[in-house]
């Protein structure tokens, strides 16, 4: 599907990751003319309990452009990631028509 | 509830007038004109005496009319006064018959008022004493609730309007001759309690003035026989100890507050302002207040600026550059990546 001309729809963020600590990760949309940016905290992920598996965490975030902010906020955590997969369906149309 | 208790020979914050009327058969006939008694017969002691008076119908009659001090702007929501009363009557007489002494007491107000006689308290071993026409025709229980014994006078509570009197009879049997004592002993002798409209009552304006009370006495004697060769009646002592209980209703800030000030007195001072007029704090509190946490020191020292890497460390370190060994680990600032933008 061509990007750019719809409004998406994010629901899934998917990580290859490894660390220790709470891996916050936010959803950030495209920012007004002051800089703001619409904002989507999803559940923190804990790294030390996730093992060899991806993480996936839920997301409910529409907007015509998104971007991923990840992150640690606590002292001797840390975080190295291979892949970043996020999920999203188009839902309305840009195209004129 | 704080009372004060004064002495009445401190004359300054009262207003005092007293009558001796010694010929006139009632109180309100004052033919020996007006006296004037001063100081010391408020210390207690006898009051009036009256020797061999044969005229029967003699009455005497003392007046004292007590005005509280009251600071400017309050407003009077109740005003009880006790006056303690201890009173011993003496007559002889040659006759027969039934000789009474009676001490009245009266109370004017142009307010309604309520007026407790629980406080009364009398000596009960005095044979016979009585009561008689506790309230006057001003009064308006007069028709209907004359309170004869001892106690239903106790438990008498009435409102009452402009005046009231109540009358203590101090009653003996006469033989042919006799000495005859009687007594009324301690207590409050009555006690009247003020619940007035306080809004509408403001003080130095011309209403209040008229509150006042005085104590009457002594009649003697009443009917016919026998002829009294001697009397005298003596208020001892506690005269001096009434107790005066004044509540002031200050009205502050949309609402009125009832303080039970008394005038004069060094625990209770009456303020040079109103309340109304003061500005100052109206709430203080003891105590700390948590604003959102405390803030912790992490380091102290002179921070080196020099950066040391680690392999595998995952904070940072600050050096205290006075004292090598002293640093202290702190987290990395929230370290964080962001994509581009996925559209």
């Amino acid at each position: 599907m061509a990007t750019g001309e719809y409004v998406q729809h994010y629901h899934i963020v998917r990580l290859s990751v490894l660390g220790s600590g709470n891996l916050r990760q936010t959803m950030l949309s495209l920012p007004n003319n002051n800089g703001v940016q619409r904002e989507q905290a999803l559940v923190p992920v804990n790294l030390d309990a996730l093992g060899r598996y991806p993480s996936n965490s839920l997301a409910n975030f529409k907007e015509f452009a998104a971007q991923l902010k990840i992150e640690t906020t606590d002292i001797d955590e840390y975080f190295i990631i291979t892949r970043i997969l996020v999920f999203k369906l188009p839902t309305e149309t840009g195209i004129p028509g | 509830m704080p009372t004060r208790t004064f002495t009445v020979t401190d004359l300054s914050g009262y207003s005092i007038s007293q009558s001796l009327g010694a010929y006139g058969p009632s109180v309100s006939d004052n033919n020996f004109g007006n006296v004037n008694f001063l100081g010391s017969h408020f210390s207690g002691g006898t009051i009036v005496s009256l020797v061999n008076s044969s005229n029967y119908n003699q009455v005497g009659t003392i007046n004292y009319l007590l005005f509280p001090v009251i600071p400017d702007g309050a407003l009077i929501s109740r005003y009880r006064i006790k006056i303690p009363f201890t009173a011993t009557g003496f007559f002889r007489t040659t006759g027969t018959g039934t000789p009474s002494v009676s001490v009245n007491v009266s109370i004017f107000s142009p307010y309604p008022f309520d007026i407790s006689t629980a406080a009364l308290i009398y000596n009960s071993g005095v044979n016979p004493t009585n009561l008689s026409e506790s309230l006057d025709a001003y009064s308006d229980y007069y028709d209907f609730a004359v309170p004869l014994t001892k106690e239903e006078f106790e438990t008498l509570f009435a409102t009452v309007t402009l005046r009231t009197v109540i009358s203590l009879v101090m009653q003996g049997n006469s033989s042919i001759e006799f000495d005859y004592s009687i007594s009324l002993n301690g207590g409050w002798l009555f006690e009247v309690t003020y619940d007035v409209p306080a809004i509408s009552i403001w003080y130095k304006s011309e209403l209040i003035d008229d509150v006042y009370y005085f104590v009457e006495a002594v009649e003697i004697p009443t009917g016919d026989d026998p002829p009294i060769d001697e009397f005298f009646y003596t208020l001892i002592g506690p005269i001096e100890d009434f107790e005066e209980e004044v509540w002031y209703l200050w009205y502050y800030d949309g609402v009125y507050i009832e303080s039970p000030l008394n005038p004069g007195d060094p625990d209770y001072p009456v303020p040079d302002t109103p309340p109304w007029e003061q500005v100052g704090i109206v709430a203080q509190s003891l105590g700390s207040l948590d604003m959102g946490g405390t803030s912790e020191v992490i380091f102290q020292g002179d921070p080196s600026g020099i950066y040391t890497l680690v392999p595998g460390k995952r904070n940072d370190t600050l050096y205290d550059s006075e004292s090598s060994e002293d640093t202290t680990d702190v987290a990395i600032p929230n370290p964080f990546i962001k994509t581009g933008f996925i559209s």
